[in-house]
């Protein structure tokens, strides 16, 4: 792999392991910080990658780290304070409506279990088919359907109560 | 609630707007994660390992396992040539040095490494004869004896260790790294841990035992039934009592095992009595 090689999977795939990493973890440094390094690692290793396989890879290492070094630390998760959503409301009332929505929103997402949370954000936010997930996440599509659908029926329950 | 009734649901509205047109705030763009992996990158070189890289570790590994097989075996593998009670015999080395050895010795040496390093373990009675050459070392339990090229005998059983240099010159170290150096005629004994060398007029007695004739001055009397014992393969049980007896005469192997208890137990006031086939008790007489 030459540094050109590598510039292009970085610029291909970073944003993606990146912000896999922060629907996982709700913190943006510890994302940019794990994504860094995984990076590191597939350079450092970089003869023994099968390149026809290396998102899977990059996911896989990416998985790895988180689960060695963070998993075991509690973290809140305070999606809304990273993300900053597109804001169109014209009116005041609208716009109340909007911030009380996110803080909905917010409170849901941070009690929802990380499986679902995680391909919930990566489907809503990233925009990726179900497909997509599934190879970066390292589960089945239906698992990935499956998560969804847990994640969503969370959703709408805890907002109903909430409203 | 399936799935199409969830995207219906009006909150799937707010849904929309809240995700998938924002923006995650980053500390760090992108740009700025890939100048830093850089830096790191350049730090820690890829090694660049061509493609026969793994043809050739494993070459190399092989080559050292048949290098590390190899000289495990020239270390390690060893001869060894036993002389049972009642018998001598003459081991001869890969060097042309030869050693006489008497009843119940033995000796164990490297033969593939003798060219490097002659170097052999000895225990027992044996008189060596050695070729000039590199040093020659003949380690037993309570003494080394080094020498490089010269003839000279070796006692080396249970705690005794004797060497009588009959030419050249031989270094004999004890335990203990005490070091002497004897020249022909010398003979050198342990007693209690300490090198006492005393000068010998007639070394062709402590060598007599080549020409079957055994001479001893002032032994305990325990060391000669042992010498009777390995020379006629036999058991002897001797009074502890008569262990350090002193003793001073000779024998002949020409004369049967009987004959020779006689001559030891008749000056000295004691009997021996034949219990089995091969095993006498010797006694005092009183």
């Amino acid at each position: 792999m030459t540094k050109g090689d590598f510039k292009k999977l970085f610029d291909e795939h970073f944003e993606q392991v990146r912000s896999y990493l922060f629907f996982r973890s709700g913190d943006t440094e510890l994302a940019t910080d794990i994504a860094q390094e995984t990076f590191l690692k597939i350079w450092e290793k970089q003869h023994f990658i099968d390149e026809t396989r290396v998102k899977g890879l990059l996911f896989k290492i990416a998985n790895d780290l988180f689960a060695s070094y963070y998993r075991k630390e509690k973290r809140s998760f305070e999606f809304f304070k990273h993300y900053k959503p597109e804001e169109k409301s014209s009116t005041p009332e609208e716009a109340l409506v909007f911030t009380q929505m996110k803080e909905n929103y917010n409170q849901a997402l941070e009690r929802m279990p990380e499986k679902q949370r995680t391909v919930f954000l990566m489907s809503r936010v990233d925009q990726l088919t179900y497909n997509e997930i599934a190879e970066m996440v390292g589960v089945s599509v239906k698992a990935v359907e499956k998560r969804m659908k847990l994640a969503l029926n969370f959703l709408r329950t805890s907002l109903r109560v909430n409203e | 609630m399936n799935d199409k009734k969830l995207h219906n649901d009006p909150l799937a509205g707010f849904e929309k707007d809240l995700f998938g047109k924002g923006k995650i705030k980053w500390e760090k763009s992108k740009a700025d994660v890939w100048d830093e992996l850089q830096r790191k990158i350049d730090d820690k070189p890829a090694y660049v390992i061509p493609k026969h890289q793994n043809w050739i570790q494993w070459a190399a590994a092989a080559v050292a396992l048949i290098i590390l097989g190899v000289g495990g075996v020239f270390s390690y593998y060893q001869t060894t040539i036993e002389c049972q009670p009642g018998e001598h015999r003459v081991a001869e080395l890969p060097d042309g040095s030869t050693v006489e050895m008497n009843a119940a010795s033995k000796l164990v040496y490297y033969p593939l490494k003798w060219s490097l390093q002659r170097k052999l373990k000895f225990e027992g009675e044996g008189f060596f004869n050695v070729e000039k050459g590199s040093p020659f070392t003949v380690h037993s339990v309570n003494g080394t004896t080094r020498v490089l090229g010269t003839s000279f005998n070796i006692y080396a059983r249970n705690e005794n260790y004797r060497v009588t240099c009959l030419t050249g010159k031989v270094q004999v170290t004890a335990p203990n790294d005490e070091k002497v150096i004897l020249l022909p005629q010398n003979h050198v004994e342990l007693e209690e841990g300490k090198l006492v060398v005393t000068k010998m007029f007639k070394t062709e007695k402590a060598i007599s035992w080549k020409q079957n004739y055994f001479f001893f001055a002032g032994r305990p009397l325990k060391e000669v039934i042992d010498e009777i014992e390995r020379q006629y393969a036999v058991t002897i049980k001797l009074d502890p009592q008569l262990n350090n007896r002193n003793f001073g005469s000779n024998f002949s192997k020409q004369y049967s095992i009987e004959d020779v208890l006689d001559f030891v137990c008749k000056p000295m006031n004691l009997k021996f009595e034949k219990q089995a086939n091969n095993v006498y008790i010797v006694t005092d007489e009183s």
